[in-house]
């Protein structure tokens, strides 16, 4: 398996869906972004929530545009099996094995958006031909380049609510895992999924361990009783309890208001800073960016 | 009035699933490379293993529709195996299935399965068409059964290289006395490649201890598989593989000088032994592949018989072999 230099890989998943995942990489973006970090945002999500939040995506959200860099006669294009469309997403990395990294209106972030009919196109024929151990390592493949080593600090990867060989390969790119959950049975349930990939993920790692950066729990209902107990359930648990991030990220207006692709001012840490959204994102957020780049707390 | 009653239960997650997530944390924290752990997998998570030791012919599909299809190729080998795997699905419907099968991990959830393909065969048909001990079989199965009903497998987390994939899956075949002994060589055969590929031997050691023989027997094996440069014995494992011929032909093959395969070979499987009786040996065989064909297949009291034979003398063997196609005939019959 190949390893990487400096760079940090954080991947952001939990199979089930609706647990503010995407969210909260735009969140995680956006600080290390302002921390000075030279990030790189990748989506995997078919949905492309977290590729329209940095790329002015077209047809609905649902394609990249065509890349500022794209020159079709590019001799370089010769050595790709295919000509590329002139938009770059995950599924062109995947399929030409070249994808070009999209500048964003802030300086040290890239971006690789996410294609909706590609993604979902290509992982049909995945499973279709039962190649799905030959595409997990790829994307580590991809980001052990020396590129991606010397122009960034970060990658941030969201993922998509479901088991695939894409999300596989997302946990074997990663150097690190976040769990976002509801307090709910079926976000809790999703991740013993996600653990079990993470497992079998570190089966694979003879040396460098996939690390959990942690739990954070997500659109906590502070007035739920039932909420509120099952947070403490998991506190108290000898495993679990070392492992949630706080404070939680709870349910507010605010970050449903932040994440929307027409929503002003873009970014929730640009929202007045005592904002309750704002105060508690950049706690939380100040909590995982630590423990990732290993910074006493 | 008549009210129903509040089903109570606790509030929040239940105390069972956060149990189950810090479990499965622990293990992911803990875990090592090249383990394995009992996991519960959906049916319908399981892939098959096309290159597993055992031969099927009947399909997974067919097992499933519980039919075989009869516009295939060997439609009677099918329906045995299948009436095999029903007997099996009665069993695990009765008794659970007794030793899980092996598998490794993939990515996405699914596992690979290693050992125990019939197994869990057998364990579709049982969940689809048995209930208490009674096959219902029907048109129109309700296939989402396979993606609830779940069976206990030994999962490695990662693939296991490609030697102890294949002794875990001749290991669980060769503990049953059903294995055909022409997929017991092309095991044998194709294990002896890796070995070879990863520039090791193959040892009469792992012979025994693989597919469970006796050391002389393991000795016959060894040598095939060390003589597989020549051509009359590649082309006899073939016809064993291919057309159940006996395995006691290709031994001898093995066993043979080099300059006798050929000769015995076509005995073999070029003439009909026991009718042929007509044989000129001077003209057709020589005299020493002759000797080898008889020494190796002639009951131990002919041999004592033979014991004062000439046989550089022609007209010596020709009356030999004449001996030994009765002792023949009164072995295994004309």
């Amino acid at each position: 398996m190949e390893n990487y230099a400096h760079l940090k890989v954080l991947t952001i998943g939990n199979h089930k869906g609706g647990v503010a995942k995407t969210t909260l990489s735009k969140l995680l973006t956006e600080f290390c972004v302002n921390k000075g970090k030279r990030v790189l945002g990748i989506d995997i999500d078919p949905q492309c929530n977290f590729s329209a939040r940095f790329v002015k995506m077209e047809d609905n959200g649902s394609t990249p545009p065509i890349h500022p860099n794209f020159d079709p006669n590019d001799p370089y294009w010769e050595e790709l099996p295919s000509t590329p469309p002139g938009y770059w997403s995950i599924a062109e990395f995947f399929k030409l094995g070249y994808v070009e990294p999209y500048p964003t209106d802030y300086e040290n972030l890239k971006f690789i958006p996410a294609h909706k009919h590609q993604l979902t196109k290509f992982l049909e024929q995945v499973e279709k031909n039962s190649i799905e151990d030959a595409v997990i390592g790829h994307l580590r493949y991809m980001l052990s380049l020396d590129y991606y080593q010397e122009e960034f600090d970060i990658v941030i990867i969201d993922t998509p609510p479901q088991t695939s060989a894409l999300t596989a390969s997302t946990v074997r790119a990663a150097t690190h895992l976040l769990i976002p959950s509801e307090m709910q049975e079926d976000s809790v349930a999703g991740m013993a999924d996600m653990a079990q990939l993470w497992q079998s993920e570190n089966h694979h790692r003879p040396d460098e361990k996939l690390k959990l950066v942690g739990i954070l729990p997500t659109k906590l209902d502070t007035n739920s009783s039932s909420q509120r107990k099952t947070l403490e359930a998991i506190k108290e648990n000898e495993v679990l309890g070392g492992h949630i991030i706080e404070p939680p990220m709870r349910y507010l207006q605010t970050y449903a208001n932040s994440s929307s692709t027409y929503s002003n001012p873009r970014s929730l840490f640009d929202v007045h800073k005592d904002n309750a959204a704002r105060v508690e994102a950049e706690l939380y957020c100040e909590v995982i960016y630590k423990r990732i780049f290993d910074e006493k707390t | 009035m008549k009210r129903p009653e509040i089903v109570k239960r606790g509030r929040g997650v239940q105390p069972e699933t956060i149990d189950m997530v810090a479990k499965q944390i622990s293990s992911a924290m803990n875990a090592t490379t090249n383990e394995f752990e009992i996991k519960h997998i959906a049916l319908s998570s399981i892939n098959l293993w096309d290159e597993q030791p055992r031969t099927f012919h009947v399909t997974y599909n067919e097992v499933i529709k519980g039919a075989v299809d009869q516009d295939s190729d060997n439609v009677a080998k099918k329906e045995e195996e299948l009436e095999g795997i029903i007997g099996l699905a009665l069993s695990i419907d009765q008794l659970g299935m007794l030793n899980c099968p092996i598998a490794y991990a993939l990515p996405g959830g699914n596992v690979q399965v290693l050992a125990g393909q019939r197994r869990m065969m057998a364990a579709s048909f049982a969940a689809l068409y048995i209930s208490e001990g009674e096959i219902n079989c029907s048109s129109n199965p309700d296939l989402s059964t396979l993606d609830r009903v779940k069976i206990k497998i030994k999962v490695y987390g990662k693939r296991p290289d490609s030697v102890l994939i294949e002794q875990i899956g001749i290991a669980d075949n060769t503990q049953r006395v059903d294995l055909p002994v022409s997929d017991v060589l092309s095991w044998l055969i194709r294990y002896a490649e890796y070995k070879s590929h990863a520039n090791l031997k193959l040892s009469w050691q792992e012979i025994v201890s693989n597919l469970n023989v006796s050391r002389a027997r393991a000795f016959h094996w060894l040598k095939i598989i060390n003589e597989m440069d020549s051509e009359w014995v590649k082309r006899c494992c073939r016809k064993v593989i291919d057309e159940n011929a006996p395995i006691k032909y290709l031994m001898t093959i093995a066993a043979a000088e080099n300059v006798e395969r050929e000769a015995l070979y076509k005995a073999y499987f070029e003439k009909s032994l026991a009718v042929d009786s007509k044989i000129s040996i001077t003209k057709k065989l020589s005299t020493s592949s002759v000797r080898s064909l008889i020494l190796a297949n002639a009951s131990q009291e002919l041999k004592a018989d033979l014991s004062h034979v000439d046989w550089n003398n022609s007209r010596s063997v020709k009356k030999a072999f004449s001996l030994f196609i009765d002792d023949w005939e009164n072995i295994h019959g004309k």
